[in-house]
């Protein structure tokens, strides 16, 4: 084959190099940071700082990787991430199939209301959610469960909406075969709808993983009277640094040890995100 | 194995759209009926009320001596294949086969002979294990057919299965239907709106227009004794030859009057004037294969030119004027025809229709 340069290449590979740098960049930066040693951050302008260490280290991440609370915290909110989107599949696949299934007036009213939810700042609708967290039956629920209902709130309204998406995709044909041949709806549903939009979900489960992961305002306002040991990770971090602003290395270390998990996560659930599951289907 | 009946079936859509209009068709057990009609005819809707995917507005059905009016969709005894083949993109070819089985909880070891058979049976030996996106449009249509067949339905409803295949396929495909018809022996209602492919698959054909049927006949019959002016000019390609014209009494018989030119019937049309004729303006029909065309001159006969000639392979056709409008009529092949000359046509005889306009 003929490799020429024409001016749409060099533009095509231009814009590559150029996504590659937009991602890599911040996270060459972080990483220097991380591994920065105190001459190499703190110039006070006498010399530039530089694009390496002069002498790199990992102390940093020995402090924070030998702290057993960060462990402890940092698995508590994988575990809270996991059961929230667990949570939100559950109850959002159902209510999204059935909005994308039956015909009702005012649906497109009623999709843009529980998308609207999330149009008002964490910062206010916070309060309400913190005071039903008080009462008693809810109050006393393991923190696990208690943080990642109140995620569950806020990752529901994007899982119905992309599910919805998704469910609308599939032939009704589909589940019309399955009926005649003798299946219920809750065997179609799970047999074949659900397996059918899954790559659909995966997308949705992604973010909500990542929503709950990141999560700040909710869990701090929830965990309030929490012991320190179990705190979801952002608000114990929060109060390990407490009135002080954290300097320039712990903030790179943390970021990239905490990018890790959700890495993790979208590898595992990628597998299930191959295009085009629904091929072959309908002609 | 079962008949099934519909006694004055109507579908009113919700919507108020009365898409299926006092619908009464007999069909015996183990028969091939073939549905066709123009788009949005009804044929979908019907089958779909058969299948007990959509609710029967009035009227009865009955499957085999049961009024399934009210019956669910999987007590039927019913298997259908959707137009759009409707197969479980997530499950292999022989999971899709075996689903209804497994659903009735029937034995695995019997479930994976009759996916044996299927795939025998279908010509897809050896693609159990894949998924329909990797198969072609012929096989995905025979995996839907075989999971419909492993069911041993009473009734098989194929909705215009054919519909999207290329024409090799599709011959070919007409071909496999009529050998597993033979074989299994099952009552078959098959959606088209291909008059070809009705014609060589069915016992008897169903002609449907606009919710209201037409006509109920063997192939010959509907293709030679046209009920109306529809169903004839439904039936055949190319299409029935119309002439609008009037009658005028001529003692015994009748004479056509079109547009100046008169043409006197022959004396079997005065039965059949009697029975359906009403008025005087008729149309008079002819195939293109039932004109004899002369270029001497002959005593009562259609005048008209010849235009052009076309071919559809096997047969040659030639275009003539008559009254501003064109006729086609079959001639020999590769007879060089002349163009542009007088011609004059006779309908042989007893194949002539003849119609209220
Ligand atoms: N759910 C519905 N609500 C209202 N009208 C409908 C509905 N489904 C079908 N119709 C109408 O009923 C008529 C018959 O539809 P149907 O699908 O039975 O046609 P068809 O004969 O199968 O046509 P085709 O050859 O295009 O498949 C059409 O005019 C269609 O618009
Ligand atoms: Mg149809």
């Amino acid at each position: 084959m003929e490799r020429r340069w024409n001016l749409q290449k060099i533009i095509w590979f231009a814009m590559i190099i150029l996504s590659i740098f937009i991602v890599v960049f911040p996270i060459y930066i972080m990483f220097k940071y991380s591994i920065s040693d105190r001459s190499s951050w703190i110039t006070g302008g006498r010399y530039p700082v530089p694009w390496w260490p002069f002498k790199p280290t990992f102390e940093m991440y020995k402090y924070y990787l030998s702290d057993t609370r960060f462990w402890g915290n940092g698995f508590l909110s994988i575990k809270i991430a996991l059961l929230t989107v667990a949570l939100s599949m559950f109850f959002g696949a159902p209510a999204a199939y059935s909005l994308a299934r039956y015909k009702f007036n005012g649906k497109a009213v009623l999709l843009f209301l529980i998308l609207s939810i999330r149009l008002i700042p964490d910062i206010s609708s916070v309060i309400p959610v913190a005071t039903v967290f008080n009462f008693a039956f809810l109050y006393n629920l393991p923190v696990t469960l208690k943080v990642a209902l109140a995620h569950t709130l806020l990752g529901l309204p994007y899982v119905i909406y992309i599910a919805q998406g998704v469910f609308e995709t599939i032939p009704v044909d589909l589940e019309e075969q399955a009926h005649i041949m003798g299946a219920g709806k809750l065997y179609t549903f799970i047999r074949i709808i659900l397996p059918v939009a899954l790559p659909g979900l995966a997308a949705g489960a992604i973010y909500v993983f990542l929503l709950s992961w990141n999560e700040f305002v909710f869990s701090y306002f929830i965990t309030a009277t929490s012991s320190v040991d179990v705190l979801p990770l952002p608000v114990y971090l929060k109060s390990l640094f407490g009135a002080f602003t954290p300097n320039p290395v712990s903030i790179a270390t943390l970021s990239l040890l905490v990018s890790l998990p959700v890495i993790v996560f979208t590898f595992i659930i990628q597998k299930y995100m191959v295009a085009g599951t629904t091929a072959g289907a309908v002609k | 194995m079962a008949g099934l009946t519909l006694k004055n079936i109507q579908k009113i859509y919700p919507n108020g759209y009365h898409a299926v209009k006092d619908l009464n068709i007999d069909i015996k057990d183990g028969e091939f009926v073939s549905l066709v009609g123009p788009s949005g005819c009804g044929k979908t809707t019907t089958l779909r009320m058969i299948a007990g995917l959509e609710s029967i507005s009035g009227g009865e059905l009955w499957i085999g001596d049961k009024l399934a009016n009210n019956v669910a969709p999987k007590d039927r005894g019913i298997a259908m294949v959707f137009q759009s083949y409707a197969l479980f993109p997530h499950m292999t070819v022989a999971a899709n086969i075996g689903f209804g089985l497994k659903i009735k909880k029937v034995e695995k070891k019997i479930i994976n002979e009759k996916i044996e058979w299927a795939l025998d049976l279908l010509d897809l030996n050896g693609l159990g294990d894949r998924k329909p996106s990797q198969l072609s449009g012929g096989q995905r249509q025979r995996v839907a057919l075989g999971r419909a067949l492993v069911l041993d339905p009473e009734v098989l409803l194929l909705d215009e299965p054919l519909s999207n295949l290329d024409a090799k396929l599709r011959i070919k495909m007409r071909t496999e239907l009529k050998r597993i018809h033979k074989q299994l022996k099952s009552t078959i209602i098959y959606v088209t709106h291909d008059q070809a492919e009705a014609m060589t698959l069915s016992d008897r054909i169903v002609v449907m227009k606009k919710g209201e049927l037409m006509q109920i006949g063997s192939p010959s019959e509907v293709y030679n004794k046209p009920a109306n002016k529809f169903v004839a000019g439904f039936i055949g390609s190319p299409p029935m030859n119309f002439i609008e014209g009037e009658l005028i009494k001529d003692g015994e018989n009748y004479i056509f009057k079109y547009n100046g030119n008169v043409y006197k019937l022959p004396s079997y049309l005065k039965d059949v004037i009697k029975e359906k004729i009403k008025g005087k303006e008729v149309v008079l029909g002819v195939r293109p294969e039932d004109f004899e065309i002369s270029l001497q001159p002959i005593e009562n006969a259609i005048e008209g030119m010849s235009i052009v000639t076309e071919t559809l392979g096997s047969d040659d056709y030639v275009a003539v004027e008559v009254n501003k409008k064109l006729l086609s009529v079959r001639i020999e092949p590769d007879s060089n025809f002349p163009l542009d000359r007088k011609v004059y046509l006779t309908p042989k005889e007893e194949k002539f229709h003849i119609f209220n306009k």
